[in-house]
């Protein structure tokens, strides 16, 4: 195979993808694949032509034990853990309490106190795990936990917003995506973020433009 | 000068911003791009919805290559478990989702059936096959159909008849050069030519003859 020759290496990646570069060509052509870029390249540009052929193949109901399969090889029978039983949550809540303990014992520390009750949120997912939870400190920062590893793509990143009112969400700043822990300051021209919802979003690195949407939104609750 | 594409232009907005309908709405009005967003986030109920709404034309194109449905079934799954676990890895410039995930589990398909030189005897015959395939159009027709395909169906209907017929059938049926002969009843270097100049006529009207 004289992969410096590019029309060739082209009509092979191409018939490679098709499926009618078989027997020893096609094994030898796999085996050439892993040390020659340019060649699996040419393969993602076929696969990228042909495979819009996928589109106009007949939709047929794949049996159920497919479904069934993938949910017990994805997900096998972890005990579905509730909120109350998260670790993550109660430590976002032992802060609050902790901040709560403080603005109750040492009143004089804090001038003027913030509000009545502790403010804290928790943002989840469509199944109702807690994926952060947030806690406003006393003295205005934001606590974040993130309680599950995830598997952000490495050019996008979660941002934290409050939307309020009709005018575009303000950024709080990044969230932590690896069960890892933040403090975010809070912007000085922020007002109270409390007063507001908490946005979600998920966007490129490069782009911290508002969202028009958020990915996940919640309610401020206070303890 | 610049071609002009009559292509629309690719579904840009499924990585920058995730509409909220998402959590609103049902699973079956969210776009697959952002589906595949939510999954790369470890969102079963998108990927769920993900595979109630592809895995019916994926699992049609397993079979229309296998014609095993017990293969075809163990492939699906195969590929949707790559999926999952490759779903942050898709971009809109791969091509829309279903070509990506089209790619995925097309490849465990053809990578099967070409394991051995022997092509695996076929569960399903050709009734069997109409019959599960429904008896609509077949994916010619289809393809007509596909509002954002426009620009390929142009590229196709360049092609003559046979040999795009010839492409179809190694796509569609995983056939190999031979028995695409044997099918068409034409030489079997016909068919090989056939096939290679009409893939460098795909690309070429593709725009993309680097």
């Amino acid at each position: 195979m004289n992969l410096h020759n590019p029309p060739l290496r082209d009509a092979l990646a191409a018939e490679y993808v098709l499926g009618t570069l078989q027997g020893a060509a096609r094994r030898r052509f796999e085996s050439l694949l892993p040390a020659h870029p340019a060649l699996r390249r040419a393969v993602t540009d076929w696969e990228r032509r042909l495979n819009r052929l996928a589109v106009a193949s007949s939709a047929v109901t794949p049996p159920s034990e497919v479904w069934r399969g993938l949910e017990q090889r994805l997900f096998p029978a972890e005990p579905r853990r509730s909120w109350w039983n998260n670790l993550g949550l109660w430590r976002g809540l032992a802060l609050a309490s902790v901040l709560a303990a403080v603005v109750a014992l040492a009143p004089q520390w804090i001038n003027p106190l913030p509000e009545s009750g502790l403010s804290f949120a928790a943002i989840r997912d469509p199944n109702n795990d807690v994926l952060w939870t947030v806690a406003l400190a006393e003295d205005g920062r934001l606590h974040v936990n993130s309680l599950r590893a995830m598997d952000v793509p490495a050019d996008q990143h979660c941002l934290l917003w409050v939307k309020s009112g009709d005018g575009p969400p303000m950024m709080l700043g990044e969230l932590p995506d690896q069960g890892d822990a933040r403090t975010l300051a809070m912007p000085a021209r922020m007002p109270r973020p409390t007063q507001g919802v908490l946005w979600v979003s998920m966007q490129p690195r490069s782009d911290d433009a508002p969202p028009a949407q958020p990915l996940y939104r919640t309610r401020w609750q206070t303890l | 000068m610049n071609a002009v594409s009559i292509l629309p232009p690719m579904h840009t907005t499924g990585w920058l911003t995730i509409p909220a309908r998402a959590l609103f709405m049902t699973a079956s009005s969210d776009s697959l791009a952002d589906l595949l967003a939510r999954c790369a986030l470890h969102d079963r109920r998108a990927f769920e919805a993900l595979y109630q709404q592809a895995a019916p034309k994926l699992y049609g194109l397993l079979l229309g290559v296998t014609r095993d449905r017990e293969l075809a079934a163990d492939l699906l799954q195969e590929g949707f478990v790559r999926i999952w676990q490759r779903a942050g890895d898709y971009r809109p410039h791969l091509g829309q989702p279903l070509t990506w995930m089209g790619t995925i589990v097309r490849r465990l398909a053809i990578d099967r059936s070409r394991r051995g030189d022997q092509r695996r005897r076929a569960e399903l015959g050709e009734e069997d096959w109409a019959m599960l395939a429904d008896e609509g159009p077949g994916p010619e027709e289809r393809l007509h159909n596909e509002q954002s395909e426009t620009g390929l169906v142009r590229c196709l209907e360049r092609l003559d008849p046979e040999p795009r017929r010839a492409v179809f059938l190694a796509y569609y049926e995983g056939l190999t050069h031979d028995v695409i002969a044997q099918r068409l009843d034409r030489p079997l270097g016909t068919v090989k030519a056939w096939v290679r100049r009409s893939l460098q006529r795909l690309k070429i009207c593709l725009g993309e003859s680097t």
